[in-house]
């Protein structure tokens, strides 16, 4: 994609470390980030919809808001 | 051998009027000849069935009752009007003409000639007479004994009314309670979980601690983001805090903002003011005051001019709010106040007089609720509010500094701290994702950004968690790859087309997929595998 990195490693482990109080696996943050890159477009994805439903422009905070609740609940496991 | 019989009780109750043996019925067996009189009225006064199972019974000699040739060989027409089924050909007044008619009438003679079950049992019905009256007995007597059925039933159902009755007893007290007013409201709802979670608070200073109670008092979110509130994030307190600040005391509302807002002064505003933002009160100028004492005695002032009703000045009060603990505690507040406010001076009566002290965590709960209503009453607030205004901002910019803070290091479940994905990284992925999904104008402003953020600290948050579970569950203490494929299928992310190993060569840079493929043989669940095989060919040829 880019020379930089698409995102920091360590702090995916860490934060997933840090809610889940367990030790992950050497690769395990790959799928985890891959998981998370599935959800934001869900996201995005659902904020787009919302935001041209209601007639905005661009994505709005608002739309984001209204939609990340039931992005969440799709992606609870 | 029984047909005979038949033949005779249907007679019989044709003969005899069957109201006659009704009224002379008293011997059981008057009754029983009775009811086999009924029995056969009904098999007598529709004359379809008596036409329909005549010609089976009639011949008499014949045992099998279905088969009766001479209303067999009978035409359609003949049948419909010797009485088969009297009414439709009655009314139709010829042959059918119609296909569908035809076909009907045809349907019905059918049903008529063939052996159904029905027909079967009503001809047994004929021939079984003592067991078959005995049943039409029971059939018969059940509407007529109805009513006799039904005096056990009131009796249940007066039972059922007695049971009534006690739930409307037992719902009698609710009521009340719903309609009570604000003070008894307060004692219901907050007392008991506050004073279960503020000792706590109060002793360990413990964030984490004061970070559970807190997250469980809800309501201050809007409602589309309620759901959210079991996840720890949004009970934090830098979340909180502004709303809390804003929210508590201008609205006059229930006891929870306030205590809230107190109990975090406690924590966090070692200086022992108290300062609300509307300053009806201000306390902080005493650097002795004790905090505990300032809010017995905030609280005794409000108490006090809350309504005006004098009789809170009385030094009994029925009012549950108050217990009688040390007076040393309250001797404080009470010195620090200035002698010419009639407030304190008052607020000092009553101290002295009567519930000195009163337990620390139910006045922390109840000096929310009263506090607002002081504003209107006290002349001197305006007094007061001059001095606090000063004062006031003092906690206020702990609390900020306190946001500022915990924003930076968030605090998982377990006490561990953690960053958040940088937002630059959330940024770019959200970006081109929504430059993806066709949005023109790709460009994220602050507000977008910051929700996603939110959005992707809770989902991290979220996923982690059930990453945790799931390896607990598989009984290891490593969360693995099969934990993020599982859930992924649980997220229905990964299924027969989209395998993990597509799904991330389609969004994920080389260098990662590689990286994943590399222990992948040892870990990767079946359906992985199987993919792989297929795909890795051309990969390994690279990596090669």
């Amino acid at each position: 994609m880019a020379p930089q990195q698409l995102y920091p490693r360590s702090t995916v482990k860490r934060i997933v470390k840090a809610h889940s109080n367990r030790n992950l696996s050497k690769n395990v943050d790959i799928m985890i980030f891959l998981d998370y890159t599935l959800f934001i477009q869900d996201l995005m994805r659902e904020a787009t919809i919302k935001a041209r439903l209601s007639g905005e422009r661009g994505i709005s905070a608002r739309s984001v808001r209204k939609v990340r609740e039931n992005s969440l609940r799709k992606f609870k496991g | 051998m029984s047909e005979p019989r038949p033949k005779r009780q249907r007679v019989t109750p044709r003969n005899s009027n069957a109201n006659e043996l009704a009224t002379q019925a008293q011997t059981p067996y008057a009754n029983l000849r009775q009811l086999a009189s009924l029995i056969k009225k009904p098999a007598a006064t529709p004359y379809r069935r008596a036409v329909s199972a005549g010609p089976e019974t009639t011949p008499g000699t014949e045992r099998s009752a279905n088969t009766t040739p001479g209303t067999q060989n009978k035409t359609p027409r003949s049948v419909g009007r010797t009485g088969l089924y009297a009414r439709p050909v009655i009314a139709r007044r010829g042959p059918p003409t119609t296909p569908h008619a035809i076909r009907a009438l045809q349907q019905r003679r059918n049903a008529a000639i063939t052996p159904g079950k029905n027909r079967r049992r009503s001809g047994r019905m004929q021939r079984e007479t003592p067991r078959d009256t005995l049943r039409a007995l029971s059939r018969l007597l059940a509407p007529k004994s109805k009513p006799i059925v039904a005096t056990p039933r009131t009796g249940g159902q007066s039972r059922r009314n007695s049971l009534l009755d006690d739930i409307d007893d037992e719902s009698d007290p609710r009521p009340p309670r719903l309609s009570m007013p604000l003070d008894f409201e307060s004692d219901d709802e907050d007392a008991p979980p506050r004073l279960s979670a503020l000792p706590e608070d109060l002793d360990n200073d413990n964030l984490t601690a004061n970070l559970t109670a807190v997250s469980l008092e809800t309501g201050r979110r809007a409602i589309s983001e309620d759901p959210r509130y079991t996840r720890r994030s949004l009970g934090r307190l830098s979340e909180r805090f502004p709303g809390i600040n804003d929210l508590s005391f201008d609205a006059g509302d229930g006891a929870d903002p306030d205590a809230t807002f107190l109990r975090e002064n406690n924590l966090f505003g070692d200086n022992g003011d108290i300062n609300i933002d509307d300053g009806t009160i201000n306390l902080g100028d005493e650097a002795t005051a004790d905090l505990r004492a300032l809010m017995e005695t905030t609280r005794q002032r409000s108490r006090y001019s809350d309504l005006g009703i004098p009789g809170l000045d009385d030094h009994d009060e029925p009012t549950f709010q108050f217990r009688i603990g040390g007076q040393d505690r309250l001797a404080q507040p009470v010195f620090t106040y200035p002698p010419n406010e009639e407030d304190h001076a008052s607020a000092a009566n009553l101290v002295e007089g009567d519930e000195a002290a009163a337990d620390y965590d139910d006045e922390t709960a109840l000096v929310g609720l009263e506090e607002p209503q002081s504003d209107a009453s006290d002349g001197e607030e305006p007094i007061l509010r001059q001095d606090s205004v000063e004062l006031a901002q003092a906690p206020e910019t702990d609390a900020k500094k306190v946001r500022r803070c915990r924003k930076e290091v968030k605090v998982s479940r377990y006490g561990i701290e953690y960053p958040s994905l940088p937002s630059n990284v959330v940024k770019r992925v959200a970006t081109s994702f929504a430059r993806i999904h066709g949005n023109s104008n790709t460009k994220l402003n602050k507000e977008t950004l910051a929700a996603i953020v939110e959005a992707s600290d809770w989902f991290f948050e979220q996923v982690g968690e059930d990453l945790g579970t799931y390896a607990v569950h598989a009984g290891r203490k490593t969360i693995e790859d099969s934990d993020v494929m599982t859930l992924m299928k649980r997220q229905r992310q990964l299924n027969a087309t989209n395998t993990p190993f597509f799904l991330a060569q389609r969004y994920l840079p080389r260098e990662l997929l590689q990286e994943m493929r590399m222990p992948a043989p040892k870990v990767k669940s079946k359906a992985h595998k199987r993919k792989r095989r297929l795909e890795t060919v051309d990969e390994e040829d690279d990596e090669e």
